[in-house]
């Protein structure tokens, strides 16, 4: 036993010595380790760099495929519910009216009061023709569709100037019509920032551009409402602009809003298009 | 009464077709010799019997009014349309016009306003039910106001700061907007006064004493 202990220690007496070849294999060797370590750990963090912008790149496709989703989803059920109104509810009033006519023509009514009861009667049904004419225009513009977002705006802008709002539109460039589903965002995101103007803004001029330049489209709506203080801000982002900035967002687009009080209200949008 | 007007009916929605028969049945001196539900089967019928007048719903699957008026304008073009929607968008009655018709009424009609479409169109006038009239001239007007650009405050406000040669950014920070926003006024302010360069401008603000 005390034997193999000293052949033991003289072997590690040799071995420490500098000018023993077999040190030199060993650093030699524990160099090579470490490289090889060094090498498959950058290598490990190379990988999971990549995957980590791969897993960014994953969650801001599928944000904005959540976007696209909701969005889509959200046309198709307007467009089912204009079509609701049009075809069904539209069609039963319209007969409903014809059959009122005929009906109280064949009564021949005297009395005066039963008369104006039929009249009242056909007055209100008409006035549900219209409503129902105008909500299934909001959620879905037959023309947007047919003629595209030029016609569109241009027959929005009819329906809501009036006296008390001069509401002017420029479009340029866009005598080519756009992807659908930009056409689609777009006409809703005009239609959200305009309706929030009329709602809130108290303005008695509203200007809205839409151009359309080399690889983009840029709206820029325009009021000399009573506008809103940087405080406020949060406030007025509140009411339907989360809408918006989602909307604009799903087409890689940014928003531009800027306000203070008396001085009106801008909001520009400006689109990336391929 | 020997020469009744013969009236044929295109509508996808067979009660919209019966509530029209009901109050045309009343009318003297029209007479109602069919209808049909899609524009397809109009088209067949239309050339087997003499019919004077066509009423047609605009908006109908498969082949909408606007096609069948064009077929039926071309084909029988002694027959007259008559449009009849739920909706009158102006560019959906442009379009309409465009493909031949001779008349334009919203389904909650009543007996007077049908009368006057039927007898009008059937002397060979036009009848456009008010509300429609009011749309289409809306839509001229429009059209025609949109022909001279204005500027906006906002645009005014910029061209005085082009004017004390403000770059982008300093535009940008006084307005709380970004660059890119200022950009699109420029371009816009720019495309509205025809103009090209900064000097160009100014001249153009200070001549309509915009400025």
């Amino acid at each position: 036993m005390t034997f193999t202990s000293i052949a033991l220690i003289c072997q590690a007496d040799e071995f420490f010595d500098i000018r023993n070849p077999s040190i030199l294999l060993l650093v030699g060797f524990l160099i090579l380790i470490s490289a090889i370590f060094i090498v498959s750990y950058q290598a490990h963090n190379l990988k999971r760099l990549k995957y980590t912008t791969g897993l960014q790149a994953q969650i801001i496709k599928q944000q904005s495929q959540n976007a696209k989703g909701i969005i889509t989803a959200d046309e198709r059920e307007r467009q089912r519910i204009a079509g609701d109104l049009h075809d069904g509810v539209g069609q039963l009033l319209s007969a409903t009216r014809m059959n009122l006519d005929t009906l109280f023509e064949r009564l021949k009514l005297t009395d005066p009061e039963n008369s104006e009861l039929a009249d009242k009667a056909m007055a209100m049904v008409d006035e549900s023709c219209r409503e129902v004419r105008t909500i299934a225009h909001q959620m879905m513009p037959d023309v947007l569709l047919k003629a595209g977002l030029a016609f569109a705006l241009r027959d929005f802008v009819n329906k809501i100037s009036s006296d008390r709002l001069k509401v002017s539109l420029e479009v340029s460039g866009l005598e080519n019509r756009l992807q659908n589903n930009v056409e689609l965002v777009l006409y809703r995101v005009i239609q959200e920032t305009v309706n929030n103007v009329l709602k809130h803004a108290n303005a008695s001029s509203l200007d809205i551009q839409l151009m359309r330049d080399e690889g983009e489209v840029s709206i820029t709506i325009e009021d000399n409402g009573r506008g809103f203080s940087t405080a406020e801000k949060e406030q007025f982002e509140g009411i339907g602009l989360k809408n918006i900035v989602t909307r604009v967002t799903y087409l890689k687009g940014t928003v531009d809003i800027s306000s203070s009080p008396g001085k009106g209200t801008l909001v520009a949008i400006l689109i990336p298009i391929l | 009464m020997e020469n009744l007007k013969r009236i044929f009916i295109v509508d996808d929605h067979q009660m919209v077709i019966d509530g029209l028969r009901l109050i045309i049945n009343t009318i003297p001196g029209f007479e109602i010799v069919g209808d049909c539900n899609s524009a397809h089967q109009a088209l067949d019928i239309l050339t087997e019997t003499a019919v004077d007048i066509l009423l047609t719903d605009v908006s109908m699957p498969e082949m909408s009014g606007i096609e069948l008026t064009r077929v039926v304008h071309k084909k029988f073009p002694h027959i007259k349309i008559i449009a009849l929607s739920m909706f009158g968008e102006a560019q959906v009655v442009a379009e309409m016009i465009d493909a031949g018709i001779s008349g334009y009424i919203l389904k909650n009609t009543g007996k007077q306003e049908l009368i006057e479409a039927l007898n009008k169109v059937a002397e060979g006038q036009n009848y456009f039910a008010p509300e429609i009239t009011l749309q289409l001239m809306k839509s001229f007007k429009r059209g025609q106001e949109s022909e001279s650009s204005r500027l906006t405050d906002r645009e005014i406000e910029i061209i005085r700061m082009i004017e004390q040669d403000f770059g982008n950014k300093q535009i940008a920070d006084l307005l709380f907007i970004s660059e890119r926003t200022v950009e699109t006024h420029r371009k816009n302010i720019l495309r509205k006064t025809n103009t090209q360069t900064v000097v160009g401008l100014l001249k153009y603000a200070y001549e309509r004493k915009i400025i």
